[in-house]
């Protein structure tokens, strides 16, 4: 031990660094044979961080077309308050169409009794306004897929 | 991890390929194991003592800092921080200090260094990139178990001896050493790999409860 003594607290602790060196002193095939000599396997680790990494992705896909949508927003409702109910008498051969084109099945046919038992001018615009408005966010949907 | 993002703010995903995520981790994971060997965090001379540290090992520490700045949990801002590494292993360290200021309340360590001749308490040397004191504290005391057995090892290999020799007089890499003492680098890995088991095997005998 009589050799050793005369060596201080600084000389000991570079004799620590030589026998474990820093990562920086190393290359990455050094790295991964002292991580295999300390028996840790970074499967698991590795795993976590590409779900994170998938995660952070997606987080990020969807706010960028969160910021799409909001940006598109006025143009939606411009467009909406740009359709004029034509007048009256045409309004319902207007909707007959455009539930036998637009819908199919079951929905046709709610829609189809909608019209049936809409008596006033009023029924028929509001149920006008309500096809206009499903076609013009079925169209922008339909624009955000493509 | 369990905090909250610090902002509503979606991360930015820093722009690496996979293998350089790879790298990353296997490096920080790396400084964790090496930052878990200066405490003395060892269960025997290879493994560490996760259960001692709440079942964390060096590879969870490495993958929660990477994952906090991926899902924005810790911020990070690559103009403040342009090596990302190094903040990661500062993001690394705080977790070690936490977890070491938790076990360490049951131990009390001495904050001073000792000089070897006179066996005088003297302050731990205050230049520049120390390690926090109750880190250099840990490390004398793991040290401080492999000293006996590398005497004895000095006394058999004189190069053991001249390398604690080189050591003193700042010569500490591997290549500027076995340059200065005249010998293939290679004898100089060696001898780093037997001081090392002899280390690992000291810090086991310690964690069994044998002297």
């Amino acid at each position: 031990m009589k050799s050793l003594d005369r060596f201080d607290e600084r000389v000991w602790r570079r004799f620590f660094d030589f026998v474990f060196p820093d990562e920086r002193q190393l290359t990455r095939e050094q790295v991964q044979e002292d991580l295999s000599r300390a028996g840790i396997d970074l499967g698991p680790a590795l795993k976590a961080i590409g779900q994170a990494l998938k995660h952070a992705r997606e987080a990020h896909d969807a706010r960028a077309a969160l910021e799409t949508a909001k940006r598109d927003r006025p143009s939606v409702l411009q467009r909406l308050a740009g359709i004029a109910a034509p007048p009256s008498p045409a309004i319902r051969e207007r909707l007959s169409q455009m539930i036998a084109e637009r819908f199919s099945g079951p929905l046709q046919q709610v829609y189809a009794r909608k019209l049936e038992s809409a008596a006033s001018d009023d029924d028929l615009r509001s149920l006008l306004e309500d096809l206009s408005r499903l076609e013009v966010f079925s169209e922008d949907s339909d624009d955000a897929e493509s | 991890m369990g905090r909250p993002p610090e902002s509503t703010e979606v991360a930015e995903i820093p722009g690496l390929t996979e293998d350089e995520w790879a790298e990353l981790l296997e490096r920080l994971t790396h400084h964790c194991v090496r930052k878990f060997r200066m405490r003395g965090w060892w269960k025997n001379g290879r493994r560490f003592d996760r259960a001692g540290l709440g079942g964390v090992s060096p590879q969870d520490l490495a993958q929660e800092a990477i994952v906090s700045i991926i899902d924005g949990t810790r911020s990070y801002d690559p103009k403040k921080h342009p090596d990302l590494l190094k903040h990661l292993k500062s993001i690394a360290d705080s977790r070690i200090s936490h977890l070491a200021s938790a076990k360490e309340t049951k131990t009390t360590h001495c904050l001073l260094a000792e000089n070897p001749k006179t066996r005088e308490a003297v302050p731990i040397d205050p230049l520049g990139d120390e390690p926090d004191p109750a880190e250099m504290a840990a490390n004398r005391e793991v040290v401080g178990w492999a000293k006996e057995a590398i005497a004895v090892e000095a006394e058999k290999d004189p190069r053991v001896l001249e390398l604690f020799e080189c050591w003193e007089a700042e010569i500490t890499k591997p290549a500027e050493v076995a340059e200065y003492l005249g010998v293939d680098v290679t004898e100089i890995y060696n001898v780093q790999k037997r001081l090392r088991r002899l280390v690992e095997k000291a810090c086991a005998r310690r964690k069994e409860g044998r002297p």
